[in-house]
C-alpha cells in the first residue's frame, strides 16, 4: 500500500471544491455559446453529478481500491495495465495543462517579462513538496484554501456588483446563437472542469467513511457548480457577447473593481488565492499520477517518483503549446473530446461491467 | 539519497531565483508615473502620444522642506506608426521607463477621431499595464493641448480632469465613459458609443479645461458632437442622470422655480407588431424643490411644476433624438440593443440597415414626474 | 506540607529504581568500617571545600559516627537541631545496648531521628547523589548502611511575578527555579488526586529532575507514554534549562515553529493540564514546557479567559492581524514598490515615490538594512542592564530612524514599515523566533519575485504547518483538520459558559469540561 493515510469527508469535500474552482475560475467562459454559456454551465454541472455517481458506484463495487487498482480486475491483467498507463498519461497531462494555465496567466497579465517556464518549474516544486506529504496533508491544505477561495469569490462578486459594471440585461437575448452552440459549450464546460473529477477515483478509497465521502463528493460538486454558475453569469452581465474576445475574463472583470477610488487594483491578491487553488489542483493530478504509477509498478512508496514527475509536468507544460492562442484552441476544441474516454466513457463502461458481473454471480 | 534530493531542490530553486525573478523588477525611482495620456494624429498621419508624468519630488510636502515650487508634472510627446511604437519611442526623450498603470485619463484628439480610432484602441485593452476602467475623453482640437493646461485646484491636471468629470456627470452635461464601456459598445456595434467632450476655455484670463457634451463615435469615426442639452436628452433616455437643476415656470404667474433632480430612471420598451417596431421610452424622475420665487404652493402649482418638468425633459429628449436621427444617423440611445434583446429574430432582419430604420421608427416618450421634498419651507416668503 | 513531600518522594523513589542511564559510575557497596567509607567518599568527592564530614560519638557513648553533607546545599540549622542534637545528646545510655553496627543504625532511624524523611541506603553512589542534592548522610561504625536524611536547604529565589506573560487581570505568581516550589504551585491550583507528578532524571552531570505533570483521566495516556519514552532517550551531559529538554524531545527539530510550549505562569500551566496537556517542570528552570503545543496557542493568553468576551475576542483578532503584519509587511512593501506599483492607490504611490526620491539603495536593501538595525536595537535592549538598555534602545531608534531619513539614506515609509513590524511582533512574543525568520524569508522572496514569491513561500509554509504534528496532534488543528467545536476559542473567544468541552484532539478521552447550560442570568435555580 503506497498510501496509508486517511482523509476525512470534509477534507475530501474541500479537495473536490478547490479542484473544481482551481483553474476553472480564471479560464472559464471560453465557450462557443457566448452569452448563453451559463445554460451550458447548468447542463455541464448535471454531467458532473452523473460522473460522481459513477465513481462512487465503482467505489462500492471495489471498496478500498483506486481506479488504477480495479481496472485490471475488470479488463484483465494485461489490458488493465495498459489502460492504467493511459490513465497515468492523462493525469500527468492534465497536471501539466493546469501548470500551463497558470504560467500563461502570470506571464500574460502579471509579470510579462518573466519566462513562463520559471512559473512552471517553481509551481511544480511547491506541488511536489505538497504531494510529498501525501493525501492527509493535501486534505488539510485544502481545508485552509477552501474558505479562502470561497471568500474571495463572494467578496469579488460583491465588489464587482458594487462597482456598478454589471448589467443584467446583457444576458438577453437567450439562445441567439442557437441551441447547438449551447450544447457544444456544455461539452466544453463538462470536460473542463466537471468531468475532471475522475481523478478523485484515486483518492476516494482513502476517505475514512465512504458513505460520508459520497455525500461530500456530491455536495462539493453542487457547491462549485453554483459558485461557477454565479461567476459565469456575472461575467456575462459585465461583458455580454464581448466575453469571447477575452482570454481571462474573470481577471479582467476584477480589474474593473473600483469603489470610491479606494478599493481598486486588488487583482494580485485575488490572483494569489487562485494560484493556491491551482497548486491544490495540480497537486491532485500529481498525486494521482504518483500513486497510480506506484500501484502499476508495485512500489511500496510513491514519494521517490514525485519530484521527477513534477519536473516532467513542468517541462510538458512548457512544451505543450507554442502560445496562448494554441492553448485556448486546445482547451475549447480538442480537450473535451480527447479527455472524454478517460473522464466518462471508460468509467461508465467499467461500472456497467461490474454491475453485470455482480448480477451474474449474485 | 536524502541529501541528494535536497541538493537538487536547492539547485532548482537557486536557478529560478537567479534567472527568472528579476525580469519585472523596477524600483520606484526608475519609473515615470504617467497620469494622463493623449493620443493625436499628426499632419503626416503618424500617431502622436503625449503623456503627463508626475515629478514626485515636486509634489511632496514631506520633511525635506516642500516641493521647491517647480512644475509638478512634465509633459512629453512622441510619435510613431502605432501607439505602442510611439510609446517605445519615448525612450529617446525620457530617462525613466514610462509606467501607465496609474494613468487617470485617456484623451483622443479630434483629428484622430475623424481619421478613426480603430488603430489605437487595441493596446489599451491588450496591454496589461493599461487599466480599462480609465475614463475616456474626446478633445476638441488637439488632445495634447488639454494635458498642457495646468491644474488649478489640483497640482496634477490629469487628476483634476478626472475629478471634474465626476462633478460634471452629476447634472448630466457629460457622462463618464470608461474604456471598458467604450470598447464593449464598440465591439457590439449596436449601440453607438459616445465619449465626453473636453476643451480648453479661458475663464478670467486663465486657461481651464471644460467638460461638457459628448462626441459620437460611429463606426470608429467621429460622427459629430452633442451639446449639453442633447447630452442630457440622451442620458434621460438611458436613465443615467444623477442630479442637476431644472428651472421651471410655476404657478401660472411666470414665477421661476428650480427643481433639483434626485433620482431618475428610464426604460426603453420595444413594441413589435406588423411593421417597424415602436419604442416607448419611460422616464421616471423625482425632484425636490430647490428654490422658488414667491408664489403660493398649492396642488395646482405643484402639478404645474411637475408638468413643466416633464415637458422640459421631453423637449430635451426630442432634441437629442432629432440630432441623432437627422444629423448623426447614429443610434446612440440603444434602441437597437433593446430590440435585439427582446426580439432577436426581428432584429436579425433589421440589423444590417438599422441606421436607416432608426430614422423612421416611432419613439414615444413618457415622463413620470414627481416632486418629493420642499425643503425647510412650506411657503415662500412673499412681500406685502 | 511534610505529608505532601512524602507523597512526592514515594513517587520519586519508585522512579529512581529504574536503570538510570544518566548516572555516572557503577554501584559501589558501602563498607562496614567508618574509616573506609570516609576514604571512599573522599576519593569520589575529592577535596572540595564545601564537603563537610563531621565525626562524633552517638549519645555521649562510644559508638563512632559521622555525618556527611554539602555546605550551602543542606540546611545547617536543620542538621544541628534535628540530627546532631538528637544523636549526641541522647541521655538514656540503656537504649544503646550495642555500641555499634546496623542495630544502632536502625535504632537511630526508628527512635531518635526527628526528621521527616529518612531512608537506609547501602550504595555509596546513591548516598553521594543524595548528598550532592543537599541531603545529609549518617554513617555509624560497624554498619554497611547509611541513613540519608532529607535536609535540602539551598538558597533560592522566592515566588515572584513573572517577567514575561504579565497580565493586568489574573494571578501574579510565577514559577521559580526550584522544582519543589513549582510542583507546589501547581498542586495548590489543582487540588485533585488525579494530578500526577512523575519524575525522570536527565543529564549525566547535572542529574536534572524533569517532572511530568498531568491529570490522570483527562490526559491521553499515549501522550504521557510518548513523552516518557522521549525523555528517557536523552543521554547527554547537562540539562541547564527546560530549553535543552525542548530541543531533545520536539517533533520537528528542523521546523521554524516551536512544537512545545513554554510558560512561566502556574495558572497557564494548570489551564493546559486541565485541557489534557502534559506540563514538564524542569529543575532549575522557571520556564515550564507544555505538550502538545499547537499553532494557535501562541495567540492565546491567560487573560483572554479572565477578561470580558467582546474585548478579548477583538484582541484575538488583533493578534492574528499583528502576526500577519509582522511577517508580511516588509515583503509586501517591497512587492508593492518594486513589482506591483499598479496596486498602490495613485496618491499614495506618488507620495511613496517622493519619499524614495534620492534614496541611493534598492528597496530590498533599504528594508533589510532597517530590519537588521531594528534587530540590533532589540538584542542590545535585552542584553544590556535594564536601565541602560532602555535608554540605549530609545536613543538608538530615534537617532538612527530620524537621522537616516534626514540624511536621505532611507525613505520614511521604510521606517514606518520597520516600526510596525517591530511593534506587532511584541504582541505575540511566543512567535517571535518563527516570525523573525519568516519575515526575512518573505522579504527576500518578495525581492526576488514580488507577490508571486510571497505566495509560493506562503504555500510552502502552509504545507509545512499542516504537515506538522506535536505529540501526535496536528499542529494546525482546529483549523486543519477542522474541528467546528473548537472554533469557539480560535479567532474569537466565546464566553466561558459555552466552552463545555476540552479541545477536541487533546481532550478526546474526557471531553466534557463542565455541565451545559451554565449561562448565568437572574432567576435561575441552583444546581443542587
Amino acid at each position: 500500500m503506497p498510501e496509508k493515510g486517511k482523509t476525512t469527508a470534509f477534507q475530501f469535500f474541500c479537495l473536490v471544491s478547490v479542484f473544481l474552482f482551481g483553474s476553472t475560475t480564471i479560464m472559464m467562459s471560453l465557450t462557443a455559446a457566448g452569452r448563453d454559456s451559463w445554460i451550458s454551465m447548468v447542463l455541464a454541472g448535471a454531467g458532473g453529478m452523473v460522473l460522481v455517481l459513477v465513481i462512487t458506484g465503482l467505489a462500492v463495487s471495489f471498496p478500498g481500491l483506486t481506479i488504477i487498482e480495479y481496472i485490471p480486475k475488470i479488463f484483465g491483467a494485461f489490458p488493465g495495465k495498459l489502460i492504467g498507463l493511459l490513465y497515468l498519461w492523462y493525469f500527468l497531462h492534465l497536471g501539466s495543462l493546469v501548470l500551463r494555465n497558470y504560467g500563461e496567466l502570470m506571464s500574460t497579465v502579471v509579470m510579462p517579462e518573466t519566462a513562463p517556464g520559471v512559473f512552471h518549474v517553481s509551481l511544480a516544486i511547491v506541488i511536489a513538496y505538497l504531494v510529498y506529504h501525501r493525501v492527509e496533508v493535501m486534505g488539510r491544505l485544502s481545508e485552509l484554501v477552501f474558505p479562502l477561495s470561497i471568500g474571495v469569490t463572494i467578496l469579488t462578486s460583491l465588489l464587482i456588483i458594487l462597482s456598478g459594471v454589471t448589467d443584467l440585461r446583457n444576458i438577453l437575448p437567450v439562445f441567439e446563437h442557437g441551441i447547438k452552440k449551447v450544447i457544444l459549450g456544455s461539452i466544453t464546460l463538462a470536460g473542463f472542469p466537471y468531468l475532471e473529477t475522475i481523478l478523485f477515483a484515486m483518492i476516494f478509497p482513502y476517505i475514512n467513511s465512504a458513505d460520508k465521502g459520497k455525500k461530500a463528493f456530491l455536495a462539493a460538486v453542487i457547491i462549485s457548480w453554483i459558485a461557477l454558475l454565479m461567476i459565469m453569469i456575472q461575467n456575462i452581465t459585465i461583458f455580454g457577447d464581448h466575453i469571447i474576445t477575452l482570454t481571462f475574463p474573470r481577471f479582467y472583470s476584477i480589474r474593473l473593481i473600483s469603489i470610491g477610488n479606494f478599493i481598486e487594483r486588488i487583482e494580485p491578491v485575488i490572483l494569489g488565492v487562485w494560484i493556491m487553488g491551482g497548486v491544490v489542483k495540480a497537486g491532485i493530478c500529481l498525486y494521482a499520477f504518483g500513486l497510480g504509477a506506484a500501484q502499476v509498478l508495485g512500489l511500496k512508496d510513491f514519494r521517490s517518483l514525485i519530484l521527477p514527475a513534477a519536473l516532467i509536468m513542468a517541462a510538458m507544460a512548457d512544451l505543450l503549446f507554442k502560445n496562448t492562442f494554441e492553448m485556448q484552441r486546445f482547451a475549447v476544441d480538442i480537450y473535451p473530446f480527447y479527455a472524454f474516454p478517460f473522464q466518462f466513457a471508460l468509467p461508465l463502461l467499467m461500472l456497467v461491467i461490474a454491475r453485470l458481473r455482480r448480477r451474474k454471480s449474485g | 539519497m536524502f541529501y541528494l534530493k535536497k541538493a537538487v531542490v536547492m539547485v532548482l530553486v537557486a536557478v529560478i531565483v537567479l534567472t527568472g525573478g528579476c525580469g519585472n523588477k523596477r524600483e520606484l525611482n526608475e519609473l515615470a508615473i504617467v497620469l494622463g495620456t493623449a493620443v493625436d494624429l499628426t499632419q503626416d498621419d503618424q500617431i502622436e502620444v503625449t503623456v503627463q508624468i508626475v515629478k514626485p519630488g515636486e509634489i511632496s510636502s514631506g520633511a525635506q522642506g516642500g516641493g521647491g515650487g517647480g512644475e509638478p508634472v512634465v509633459i512629453i510627446s512622441s510619435r510613431g506608426r502605432t501607439v505602442f511604437d510611439a510609446i517605445r519611442n519615448f525612450t529617446t526623450v525620457s530617462s525613466k521607463k514610462l509606467f501607465f498603470s496609474h494613468n487617470q485619463v485617456v484623451i483622443f484628439g479630434e483629428d484622430l477621431m475623424k481619421g478613426g480610432v480603430q488603430q489605437v484602441i487595441d493596446i489599451f485593452e491588450r496591454d496589461h499595464e493599461f487599466r480599462t476602467e480609465v475614463p475616456l475623453f474626446a478633445a476638441r482640437g488637439r488632445a495634447a493641448e488639454i494635458l498642457e493646461v495646468p491644474g488649478s485646484e489640483e497640482k496634477i491636471s490629469a487628476i483634476e480632469i478626472k475629478k471634474e468629470l465626476d462633478t460634471v456627470r452629476h447634472p448630466g452635461w457629460a457622462d463618464k465613459v470608461t474604456f471598458h464601456e467604450f470598447v464593449r459598445k464598440y465591439d457590439g456595434r449596436i449601440v453607438v458609443p459616445v465619449v465626453p467632450q473636453i476643451r480648453r476655455v479661458e475663464v478670467n484670463g486663465r486657461t481651464h479645461t471644460k467638460i461638457s457634451g459628448m462626441a459620437v463615435i460611429k463606426g470608429g469615426r467621429l460622427a459629430g458632437w452633442l451639446d449639453e442639452t442633447e447630452t442630457r436628452g440622451l442620458l434621460w433616455v438611458q436613465g443615467r442622470i444623477r442630479g442637476g437643476i431644472i428651472p421651471v415656470k410655476a404657478g401660472g404667474s411666470g414665477a421661476e422655480a428650480s427643481m433639483e433632480v434626485k433620482k431618475a430612471k428610464a426604460k426603453i420598451i420595444p413594441e413589435t407588431g406588423a411593421g417597424l417596431p415602436v419604442f416607448r421610452v419611460q422616464t421616471e424622475v423625482e425632484s425636490n424643490l430647490g428654490e422658488a420665487e414667491p408664489f403660493q404652493l398649492t396642488e395646482q402649482t405643484i402639478e404645474a411644476m411637475k408638468r413643466e418638468q416633464a415637458d422640459i425633459i421631453k423637449k430635451e429628449v426630442a432634441t437629442a433624438l432629432k440630432k441623432a436621427r437627422e444629423e448623426l444617423k447614429a443610434d446612440i440611445f440603444g434602441f437597437g440593443e433593446t430590440l435585439h434583446r427582446a426580439e432577436p429574430r426581428q432584429w436579425e432582419e433589421l440589423k444590417t440597415d438599422w441606421d436607416e430604420y432608426f430614422q423612421d421608427v416611432e419613439v414615444r416618450i413618457s415622463v413620470k414626474s414627481e416632486l418629493r421634498n420642499f425643503g425647510d419651507k412650506n411657503r415662500p416668503t412673499i412681500p406685502r | 506540607m511534610k505529608g505532601f513531600r512524602g507523597l512526592i518522594n514515594r513517587i520519586l523513589k519508585t522512579k529512581k529504581t529504574k536503570p538510570a542511564v544518566t548516572q555516572d559510575g557503577k554501584g559501589q557497596p558501602l563498607a562496614d568500617n567508618l574509616a573506609q567509607n570516609e576514604q571512599a567518599i573522599k576519593e569520589v568527592l575529592g577535596d572540595s571545600e564545601d564537603v563537610i564530614i563531621r565525626r562524633f560519638k552517638v549519645g555521649m557513648g562510644e559508638a563512632n559516627a559521622f555525618i556527611l553533607f554539602i555546605e550551602g546545599m543542606a540546611d545547617k540549622t536543620f542538621i544541628a537541631d534535628y540530627i546532631m542534637k538528637s544523636l549526641m545528646f541522647t541521655e538514656s545510655q540503656a537504649v544503646f545496648p550495642h555500641s555499634a553496627g546496623t542495630g544502632l543504625l536502625e535504632l537511630i532511624k526508628d527512635c531518635f531521628l526527628a526528621a521527616g524523611e529518612v531512608k537506609e541506603v547501602k550504595d555509596l553512589d546513591e548516598v553521594l547523589s543524595e548528598v550532592i542534592f543537599g541531603d545529609t548522610a549518617i554513617f555509624v561504625d560497624g554498619s554497611d548502611r547509611a541513613l540519608v536524611v532529607s535536609s535540602k536547604g539551598f538558597p533560592s529565589r522566592g515566588v515572584e511575578e513573572p517577567e514575561t506573560e504579565t497580565v493586568v487581570r489574573g494571578p501574579r505568581e510565577g514559577f521559580t527555579e526550584v522544582l519543589r516550589t513549582n510542583t507546589t504551585l501547581m498542586r495548590r491550583i489543582l487540588k485533585t488526586p488525579g494530578l500526577r507528578f512523575e519524575v525522570v532524571t536527565v543529564g549525566r552531570k547535572t542529574r536534572t529532575k524533569v517532572c511530568l505533570a498531568y491529570l490522570k483521566g483527562v490526559c491521553r495516556e499515549s501522550i504521557v507514554c510518548e513523552l516518557r519514552k522521549r525523555l528517557e532517550r536523552i543521554d547527554t551531559d547537562a540539562i541547564l534549562d527546560s530549553g535543552y529538554i525542548e530541543q531533545f524531545i520536539e517533533d520537528a527539530p528542523n521546523s521554524l515553529f516551536a512544537t512545545i510550549g513554554t510558560t512561566e505562569r502556574p495558572d497557564v500551566a494548570a489551564g493546559k493540564i486541565l485541557e489534557g496537556r502534559v506540563a514538564l517542570i524542569v529543575e532549575g528552570s522557571p520556564m515550564v514546557l507544555t505538550v502538545p503545543y499547537l499553532f494557535i496557542e501562541g495567540f492565546q493568553t491567560s487573560e483572554d479567559y479572565t477578561s470580558r468576551v467582546y474585548f478579548m475576542s477583538l484582541v484575538r483578532v488583533l493578534r492574528f492581524l499583528a502576526f500577519f503584519i509582522t511577517v508580511y509587511l516588509p515583503g509586501l512593501y517591497i512587492a508593492l514598490t518594486t513589482y506591483h506599483q499598479e496596486m498602490v492607490p495613485t496618491s499614495l504611490l506618488i507620495s511613496m515615490a517622493s519619499a524614495r526620491e534620492g534614496v541611493p539603495f534598492p528597496a530590498l536593501v533599504e528594508v533589510l538594512g532597517m530590519g537588521v538595525v531594528f534587530e540590533f536595537i532589540r538584542e542590545a535592549g535585552i542584553r544590556m542592564p535594564r536601565p541602560v538598555g532602555q535608554a540605549v534602545s530609545i536613543v538608538g531608534a530615534l537617532v538612527i530612524g530620524e537621522a537616516a531619513v534626514l540624511a536621505g539614506l532611507v525613505g520614511a515609509p521604510v521606517i514606518i514599515v520597520t516600526a510596525l513590524t517591530a511593534i506587532t511582533i511584541f504582541i505575540i512574543p511566543s512567535k517571535l523566533d518563527a516570525a523573525t525568520v519568516l519575515r526575512l524569508g518573505f522579504t527576500l522572496a518578495a525581492g526576488v519575485a514580488g507577490f508571486y514569491g510571497i505566495l509560493l513561500l506562503t504555500l510552502v509554509v502552509f504545507i509545512h504547518l499542516v504537515a506538522l504534528r506535536s505529540f501526535g496532534i496536528p499542529y494546525m488543528s482546529p483549523l486543519a483538520p477542522l474541528l467546528l467545536h473548537d472554533l469557539k476559542d480560535l479567532f474569537i473567544r466565546a464566553p466561558l459558559w459555552t466552552l463545555d468541552t476540552r479541545p477536541g484532539n487533546i481532550g478526546r478521552d474526557n471531553p466534557v469540561r463542565q455541565a451545559g447550560g451554565l449561562k448565568p442570568g437572574p432567576g435561575q435555580k441552583g444546581r443542587r
